[in-house]
């Protein structure tokens, strides 16, 4: 009874006035029909409840919590979608029947060349209604965490399944918790050694060091801030052990000198003190130059916002701080659902770039299946964003080349291009751009690409645009 | 009292009401009848030129003590007149000030010598009062400003000097008001094609961007009253031409690339304030990643401290904004000299700080003139060439010469570093050890402890002269030890 008590209590903390009584008629309804039922040496009903409560920490509200408790129940314990409609009411009923097809399109995962398809249909399926998909994620992450229950052959395609489609679409929804816990559990499945050997190290040189440094930090920023009239909360945040390996690989840098491979965040309640408490850190220790970001005012393209800095800290480690309020934070962790928790819908004005990607990826794929795989295709790597010299954001696939930059501020200016200045300095076209370039195209005299140019482009676009002319010649 | 007189006096009680003004009028009427009868080579009253320079330090915030010295600072060179008899009638701290000032005699020393001489005096008196050399360019300034009177040559041989020694010592002291300044007026003789093309082509567009200034500036008072904000001002500034000539040169001449042609000054009244007005500015105008620059925390060098930070406006221009408090303003302007406008009388002093250690480096550069007497023609101190400071691991600074590598920087820690290190990391990135260093870098120099001593190759890439004597001396050492062993 202990897992019922906390998923009311966080309900109950988001949603004051919400009645749970049925969160509890749920809850005994799936202990009793799924009781004795196993996968491995687990009780199968920890399952709906672990998953239960990943979905009510993400502040999504009862229905919610209702339909993850009773996902499994009609598949396996007798109990049809229409007794759940009858139950519970047919809203329930409807979000478990799409959670069950969208786990029909993963059984007959078998492979890469599927990968797209079933994408795409869970894109369908978020357009519909985010909160299936979220509850898709939880259920998958808890299966993550209990992978030992499976069988070997099944745990492959649990992980397999899971790198090509889960962890980049929580990406884009901006799920970054989930997205991250589930990447770890990949990387320990599929490169236990390496692993360990950074899963070690962070234990063994960071975590004591981390706890000592963060409740020595809190006390002074807390003092400083107390002065000003500032109340804020302090944790520390430790790096995914994925991602400080990918850093690792692609920046060629040591382990210890990975700068976040802890940050300090810092929670607020309104953004004037986000930049105050910007000043009392820079007042206890020295910035680290070039290294303060406003993710607040010029927000990530997943709409991730924050104000970072890094600091020289007394013993002699970089430290990074993530200062937010706490909507911010909440929308860090959990992105859409933040956003459901906060507006409830995504009706009026702040509706994120990334979904009405989605949204518009989905009217394109109604009417035109080739086109749709091209811009899924880009929608699913992670994208990175780039400014014209006025200012305006070009978004681009991870890769992309100046040439591409160009094509897509217009053909035009594709057929032309000739060289690229990027961030002020004179730089060969076949780079590749980096987040938050500034990029300034160079014009030649003559309208026309060079063939070789299409060995230099990533996105579908400048492809066309190239073939298009070569053709219309 | 003649109006020249009443100007003086009413410039020194608009910027320090309360001063004493009493020896102003006596040194003015002293040095006027002093030079009676001198001639400028522009044809003037030689006493314009002393006047002139008291009226520059009045309009610095200067103490009356050294518009008295600029009045006077020609007497003992131009007159009959002895640092003694200033003593008496002046007092010993006026008397000092001015024989410090005073340019060496002209019997002993002739030619490139005695303009090395001057130099040398210079540096040696400013190491025990910084004043001196304040008074000095204040007196430079205003022979910039008439050398147009003067043939090409000597115009040539006073510009260079000016940016070459001058304003690089007023950079380092934080004056950047005197430093540009002297820049500006330096520049149209130095190089004037080149100074004739900055001038057209920023002319006109610094007068449109200060329109729209003007437009931002309102907006963010507006902004600033309605958030609660106290501010002091908000101003426009411009560029000088010359630091504008120095960073086209970086961009390859292309004036689209400068985003900080015009700029807004927002003063505050303290240093949280600061950090608001940045949010402030940040919820109205899409700030530019990596040009958020808090030089309050982390001052510059010659301890310039301000918040910058880019934005893009509605009309997607490009803006850059300066945000300080007012001590941090004068700080700016007015460098070293800004610790003495407050200073309560007699306690400031006006010898270099402890941190100052290059004044002491160029009091000391009497053995480099001698070893560099033939080629004078670019006379380049190394303490006065641009700087960039690094840093070590644990945030320390480290303030070397540009275009300093990874070896520099093991030298600046300690000679021990310097001649055992191995490898370094820059930015956790590790480099070649004559990988060239930039501004802000932070440095991780790995050692090899069973290194015997450096590399002689290193000389062909270190760029500071400690790291150059130590290899050099350290190579010797060696060669010696050496040659001693198969001799024995």
């Amino acid at each position: 009874m202990i897992s019922l008590d906390s998923l009311k209590q966080i309900l109950k903390q988001n949603y004051p006035e919400a009645d749970l009584a049925p969160v509890d008629k749920a809850y005994a309804l799936a202990a009793e029909r799924l009781a004795g039922v196993k996968r491995g040496s687990m009780d199968y009903f920890n399952h709906p409840v672990e998953t239960a409560l990943i979905v009510a920490q993400m502040k999504l509200g009862p229905e919610t919590v209702i339909a993850a408790l009773l996902h499994d129940l009609p598949a396996r314990a007798g109990y049809s979608l229409a007794d759940v409609g009858r139950d519970f009411g047919s809203e329930i009923g409807a979000t478990i029947k799409s959670l069950e097809d969208l786990g029909g399109i993963e059984r007959r995962y078998r492979g890469t060349d599927k990968y797209v398809e079933s994408a795409k249909k869970m894109f369908m399926a978020v357009a519909k209604d985010f909160r299936v998909l979220l509850i898709k994620f939880a259920e998958r992450l808890n299966n993550l965490q209990h992978l030992e229950t499976f069988s070997p052959a099944r745990q492959r395609i649990l992980v397999e399944a899971t790198e090509k489609i889960f962890v980049p679409i929580a990406g884009i929804l901006g799920i970054w918790h989930l997205r991250w816990q589930m990447e770890d559990i990949c990387f320990k499945f599929r490169e236990p050694e390496l692993y360990q050997k950074i899963y070690h190290k962070i234990e063994k040189g960071y975590h004591h060091r981390r706890q000592a440094i963060v409740s020595q930090v809190s006390k002074q920023i807390l003092k400083r801030a107390k002065t000003y009239g500032i109340n804020c909360q302090l944790s520390a945040r430790f790096k995914h052990i994925s991602s400080i390996r990918r850093k690792m690989e692609e920046k060629k840098v040591r382990f210890n000198e990975i700068y976040d491979v802890f940050a300090v965040r810092v929670v607020t309640d309104k953004i004037e003190n986000c930049y105050l408490l910007l000043g009392v850190i820079h007042g206890l220790w020295r910035p680290v130059p070039r290294r303060v970001k406003d993710y607040i005012a010029a927000p990530k393209p997943n709409s991730y916002q924050s104000l970072h800095t890094t600091v020289f800290s007394s013993d002699g480690h970089p430290m990074e701080f993530q200062i937010r309020t706490e909507e911010m934070h909440d929308e860090a962790q959990y992105g859409v659902a933040a956003h459901w928790y906060y507006k409830r819908s995504f009706g009026g004005k702040k509706i994120p770039e990334w979904i009405k990607d989605v949204m518009a990826a989905r009217k394109i794929y109604e009417s035109s299946n080739r086109l749709a795989e091209k811009i899924n295709l880009n929608v699913l790597t992670d994208d990175i964003f780039c400014y014209t010299p006025k200012g305006d954001i070009v978004e681009l696939p991870r890769g992309a080349t100046p040439i591409d930059f160009a094509y897509a501020v217009h053909s035009e200016l594709g057929h032309y291009c000739r060289g690229a200045i990027i961030n002020d300095l004179v730089a060969p076209l076949e780079t590749t751009l980096k987040n938050n370039d500034v990029v300034e195209i160079i014009k030649g005299e003559k309208r026309q690409p060079l063939k070789k140019y299409l060995k230099l482009v990533k996105t579908e676009k400048a492809k066309d645009s190239i073939r298009i002319f070569y053709r219309d010649l | 009292m003649d109006n020249d007189l009443k100007k003086l006096l009413s410039k020194i009680k608009e910027q320090r009401p309360g001063a004493d003004l009493e020896l102003v009028e006596l040194a003015y009427d002293f040095a006027k009848k002093a030079h009676e009868g001198q001639k400028r080579f522009s044809g003037e009253p030689y006493f314009s030129h002393p006047y002139n320079a008291a009226l520059i330090l009045a309009e610095m915030k200067m103490s009356p003590e050294m518009i008295v010295a600029a009045l006077l600072h020609d007497v003992v060179e131009e007159t009959e007149i002895t640092v003694k008899d200033l003593e008496k009638d002046f007092g010993a701290d006026v008397a000092f000030l001015v024989e410090g000032v005073t340019k060496v005699g002209r019997v002993k020393y002739r030619g490139v010598e005695r303009y090395l001489e001057n130099l040398r005096k210079m540096f040696i008196a400013m190491a025990v009062d910084l004043r001196v050399i304040i008074i000095r360019f204040a007196d430079r300034l205003d022979n910039l400003r008439t050398l147009f009177v003067h043939p090409r040559e000597k115009q040539v041989r006073i510009a260079q000097e000016s940016l070459e020694i001058y304003a690089p010592i007023a950079n380092r002291l934080g004056m950047g008001e005197i430093k540009g300044l002297i820049e500006d007026a330096a520049f149209k003789y130095a190089l004037p094609e080149e100074y004739k093309w900055v001038v057209n082509l920023a002319a006109k567009k610094q007068a449109a961007h200060a329109q729209y200034l003007e437009k931002l500036k309102k907006q963010l008072e507006k902004e600033l009253t309605k958030n609660g904000i106290k501010y002091i001002f908000v101003e426009g500034r411009v560029k000088h031409f010359y630091s504008l000539y120095l960073k086209l040169l970086r961009y390859e001449r292309d004036l689209t690339k400068i985003h900080d042609l015009v700029a807004l000054r927002v003063v505050v009244n303290d240093t949280a304030d600061c950090y608001r007005v940045l949010g402030l500015i940040h919820q109205l105008w899409a700030p530019i990643q990596g040009r958020i620059k808090d030089y309050i925390a982390q001052p510059k060098i010659n301890g310039y401290q301000s918040l910058h930070t880019t934005v893009f406006t509605e009309e997607k221009k490009v803006v850059e904004f300066q945000i300080r408090t007012q001590a941090m303003h004068d700080l700016a302007e007015f460098g070293v000299a800004a610790h003495w406008h407050y200073d309560e009388k007699g306690k400031a002093s006006y010898r270099p700080s402890k941190e100052m250690s290059w004044v002491q480096e160029l009091s000391k550069w009497k053995k480099e003139i001698d070893a560099n007497r033939k080629n004078l023609e670019r006379l380049k101190v190394d303490v006065l060439k641009n700087r960039i400071f690094v840093f070590t691991p644990k945030g320390d600074v480290i303030d070397l010469p540009e275009e300093a590598t990874p070896v520099d920087f093991a030298y600046a820690i300690h000679t021990q570093i310097g001649d055992k290190c191995s490898r370094a990391y820059v930015n956790d990135i590790i480099v070649n050890l004559d990988h060239t260093l930039k501004n802000g870098d932070i440095i991780e120099v790995l050692i090899d402890k069973n290194r015997k001593g450096p590399n002689p190759a290193w000389l062909k890439f270190v760029k500071s002269s400690v790291a150059r004597t130590h290899i050099k001396s350290a190579t010797k050492a060696e060669r010696e030890g050496f040659l001693s062993k198969i001799l024995k």
